[in-house]
């Protein structure tokens, strides 16, 4: 039996790219002025502008990460930070210029939106260019909108939450979008209110040497539930693009917040992320972290259990490919007693792709009821690809359960001589038994995002076998 | 030896001290060691350094107690050994008297290898030192006892276990710092196991109530070579140790254990390395602990494959048991994978005492204190078992002293 399996992820299909037809765009590189100038361009209060400046002071001094991803390929100076490509937002899409309705098209939103979410928002480089919510879904309260509307329209909610999960100088690139945020999602579900379909953000960067920096604020407030999905491409440049976003989520008593990313930037594209959520009595918030295109990835979600019973859970499936590095992975920190918690790590390498978790346990002391579950399976496809587990576990009460396992593998030979004397061709055989691989995951995802995640599980891995 | 000691200096000065930004150091209490502050008090002509040096070739005296093929004791500055029938041909030299070439060059190989000051420091000064040299074909049933009882408050010694073809030996190393309150202790192990050589090592110490300990060994094993170890760490005030073991040949096999007891104000650090470089090697390691109300232990693993290392099995894991609140446990169990024909996972729990099992021997009449020592007994069992059953009891009864 040959060395090497062929289980090809195939062109990527969100390559494609339109002229720069953007109506403002800041020049490359990052000052005060640059700060400044994207803060009058939101109308933004002095506040919010005030902070900005202090997120600018912070990634100046905050070092570069010494661990993980090699970062040594961003330039910070050769990067566009702000472009604004249309002059206002759309609630339709036939209002959209054209070459930015067919980038949809073409990623399939407006048909996802009639079929199954309840608010869609869009966000074309800097800025959100469409936003939509149902209107049954408005008149019980619920806010979805970019968080430039919700500085103006909200501003006591804002004010009072906003930076309050990542603080500005958390680290170097929540510091960075702190000082240049443009776009993103502002979500509120008011106490009691079940969201039962989910809303959906897609983001898309169409310029070369360009960073996005999306900042997310959810609150759920008492007893409410709120599933939130994210998508992202982007295309291909021969020069590499910074994606840097901030995502806040607070589920306050009893509330459940789940969220989903399926981040499928093309192969030039920095993705260094920061999200964090905080559960508070009863709450819950589950993390779904599909990580499958970029050039780097670092992105560690995180939730901070702050009352009693609340639950935290990461699910992360990462993919590999060649000249790619998924470090990703969970924290999950428990400040209360009796809460829970389960981190579920599935990466696949190819090509001399690198996939590493990267997570953290941390329980504090004089706790009681403590349970949580770490597991993190890894596939190689090949001898060229790599794979690393760095599970942190720090525990501090002794009423405590707490179990961690890895495990490493590849196809087995065995498995593929089973499935090719049954008829199937190698390659075919590979699908299925990677399919197989993340099946127990993926089984565990609700349908309506099932459906997201698997097509583009299944595209990535279609067009590329046989 | 000369030329070995001039070479471990020349490392040593282009290394850097160790910092508490690095990975390995972030959860040590860095200050508890100061060993840049011990590296110049030491340096200065006023320690009688040279005092160490006045060293002779190693004393025969007598039969071993029973139970021991051979012992070796270390005080007053001279080595004293005492041996059965079986042993005459076991060589042992003193690190300042005569140094055999197979010595060089496994020492040589360590230093090309040193990480930091704090490693370096122990072979470019070292203060005593001992090798020990099983011949090839030599198989010993009975273990050998190595033990060093510390007297001045900065130590440095270095044992270097070479084992020869087709050999088999079981050692114990002990150290003895009770003597020496507020003891600096930097103590090296390099062993090195020639094909199918097969060596038991069990490494532990008796600390004051103050100061520190520190520990780094390297085991090179070669083709079909294995070595069992076992760390036993029970109290002291701080305490870290890197155990490195490099599968260097095929067929290579490392079970690799610890076990340790953290109580009150006892920090105790381990870090493992189980290094595979080539194909069809195996390794294993479990490290068990119990960590007490303000006690603290860390333990990172880390299992490394090279892209060369197919067919490799390996497996990590560490158990810890807390008892009370306050105790603090930190577990990080690595794997860094380089090729796909591997097999490796780990694992690691943390808990507390089954409440069951305590409930039903308490059931049974059997006090709580004592229903307790049975069951931490039951957890390290697995670990214990690897020592060999003349030195189990003294671990055994230490583990319990330390938890009443």
């Amino acid at each position: 039996m040959s060395e090497t399996v062929t289980v090809d992820i195939g062109e990527y299909k969100y390559g494609f790219a339109f002229p720069d037809r953007s109506v403002f765009k800041t020049r490359k590189g990052l000052d005060e002025e640059i700060v400044r100038t994207i803060s009058q361009m939101k109308n933004e209060p002095e506040w919010m502008l005030q902070y900005r400046l202090r997120g600018l002071e912070a990634f100046r001094r905050k070092p570069m990460p010494n661990w993980g991803a090699d970062l040594s390929d961003i330039h910070f100076d050769e990067i566009y930070y702000y472009a604004k490509p249309t002059e206002d937002r759309k609630e339709r899409w036939e209002e959209l210029p054209e070459e930015i309705r067919a980038t949809y098209d073409r990623i399939g939103i407006p048909e996802a939106e009639r079929k199954f979410l309840a608010g869609v928002g869009a966000q074309y480089d800097s800025e959100i260019v469409y936003h939509n919510i149902r209107a049954d879904l408005e008149q019980k309260g619920v806010i979805f909108c970019a968080p430039e509307d919700a500085v103006r329209d909200y501003p006591e909610l804002v004010r009072k939450y906003f930076g309050t999960v990542i603080p500005f100088n958390d680290n170097k690139f929540a510091s960075l979008n702190t000082a240049v945020w443009s776009g993103g999602s502002f979500i509120y579900v008011p106490p009691g209110v079940r969201v039962e379909i989910p809303l959906q953000a897609y983001f898309r960067i169409n310029l070369e040497s360009f960073g996005q920096f999306e900042r997310t604020l959810i609150i759920a407030d008492e007893g409410s539930f709120v599933h939130y999905i994210e998508g992202c491409t982007a295309p291909i440049y021969s020069r590499n693009s910074l994606h840097s976003a901030v995502v806040e989520i607070l589920a306050l008593k009893g509330a459940r917040v789940r969220y989903t990313t399926i981040q499928n930037w093309s192969n030039n594209v920095y993705n260094l992320v920061t999200k964090r959520a905080v559960a508070y009595e009863e709450a819950a918030v589950e993390w779904v972290d599909g990580n499958i295109g970029s050039k780097r990835t670092m992105k560690y979600p995180a939730v901070y259990l702050m009352g009693p019973k609340a639950h935290g859970e990461v699910l992360s499936i990462a993919f590999a490919g060649k000249g790619q590095e998924q470090d990703t992975g969970g924290k999950i920190v428990h400040t209360a007693s009796d809460t829970s918690s389960i981190i579920t790590s599935k990466s696949i390498s190819k090509d001399g792709g690198i996939a590493s978790y990267r997570g953290l346990i941390k329980v504090y002391p004089n706790l009681t009821g403590i349970k949580s579950h770490v597991v993190c399976d890894a596939l190689l496809l090949d001898p060229q690809s790599k794979t690393n587990t760095y599970p942190y576990i720090e525990i501090e009460s002794e009423d405590v359960s707490m179990e961690h396992e890895a495990r490493v593998s590849r196809i087995s030979e065995e498995q593929l001589f089973y499935l090719r004397s049954r008829g199937l061709s190698e390659s075919e055989a590979s699908l299925m038994i990677v399919n197989g691989f993340l099946d127990p995951l993926v089984k565990q995802l609700p349908l309506e995002y099932a459906v997201e995640l698997n097509r583009l599980i299944e595209l990535e891995m279609e067009g590329s076998v046989g | 030896m000369e030329r070995v000691r001039i070479e471990a200096r020349e490392v040593f000065d282009k290394l850097p001290w160790p910092e508490r930004s690095w990975e390995s150091w972030r959860r040590t209490p860095l200050e508890k060691f100061q060993p840049e502050q011990r590296f110049r008090q030491f340096s200065t002509p006023h320690f009688n350094r040279e005092e160490f040096l006045k060293t002779s070739p190693v004393l025969e005296s007598g039969k071993p107690r029973e139970g021991w093929a051979l012992e070796v004791h270390r005080a007053s500055n001279s080595w004293v050994c005492y041996r059965s029938e079986e042993t005459q041909t076991i060589e042992l030299y003193d690190w300042f008297s005569d140094f055999p070439k197979a010595a060089t060059r496994v020492i040589e190989k360590r230093i090309q290898r040193l990480p930091d000051r704090m490693q370096g420091w122990n072979l470019a000064y070292p203060t005593h030192g001992l090798i020990l040299k099983v011949p090839d074909h030599q198989r010993i049933s009975a273990p050998l006892l190595i033990q060093l009882e510390e007297e001045e408050t900065i130590s440095l010694p270095h044992l270097l276990i070479l084992l020869g073809k087709d050999s088999e030996a079981q050692v114990v190393v002990r150290f003895d710092a009770r003597k020496a309150p507020g003891i600096f202790f930097n103590g090296g192990i390099t062993y090195q196991a020639e094909e199918n050589g097969q060596g038991t090592l069990v490494v532990d110490r008796l600390l004051p109530s103050e100061g520190g300990f520190f520990l780094s060994f390297e085991g090179y094993l070669k083709r079909d070579a294995s070595l069992g170890s076992v760390e036993v760490h029970v109290g002291g005030q701080v305490s870290k140790s890197n155990w490195k073991v490099e599968l260097e040949e095929e067929g290579a096999k490392g079970d690799l254990k610890g076990a340790y007891v953290a109580t009150q104000s006892t920090h105790i650090d381990m870090e493992l390395i189980q290094s595979h470089q080539s194909k069809h090697a195996q390794s294993n390691s479990l490290y068990k602990g119990v960590v007490a109300s303000g006690g603290k232990s860390v333990f990172q693993g880390l299992i490394v494959v090279g892209e060369g290392a197919t067919k490799t099995d390996a497996y990590l894991a560490n158990r810890n048991l807390l008892l009370g609140s306050g105790a603090r446990a930190d577990s990080i169990p690595r794997l860094v994978i380089g090729n796909d024909d591997v097999r490796c996972t780990h694992g690691s729990t943390t808990g507390k005492l089954n409440e069951m099992q305590l409930f039903y021997l308490r059931s049974r009449g059997i006090p709580f204190q004592e229903a307790r020592r049975i069951l931490i007994e039951g957890f390290f069992e697995e670990v214990i078992s690897s020592i060999p059953r003349v030195y189990q009891e003294d671990v055994l009864n230490r583990i319990a002293e330390s938890l009443v």
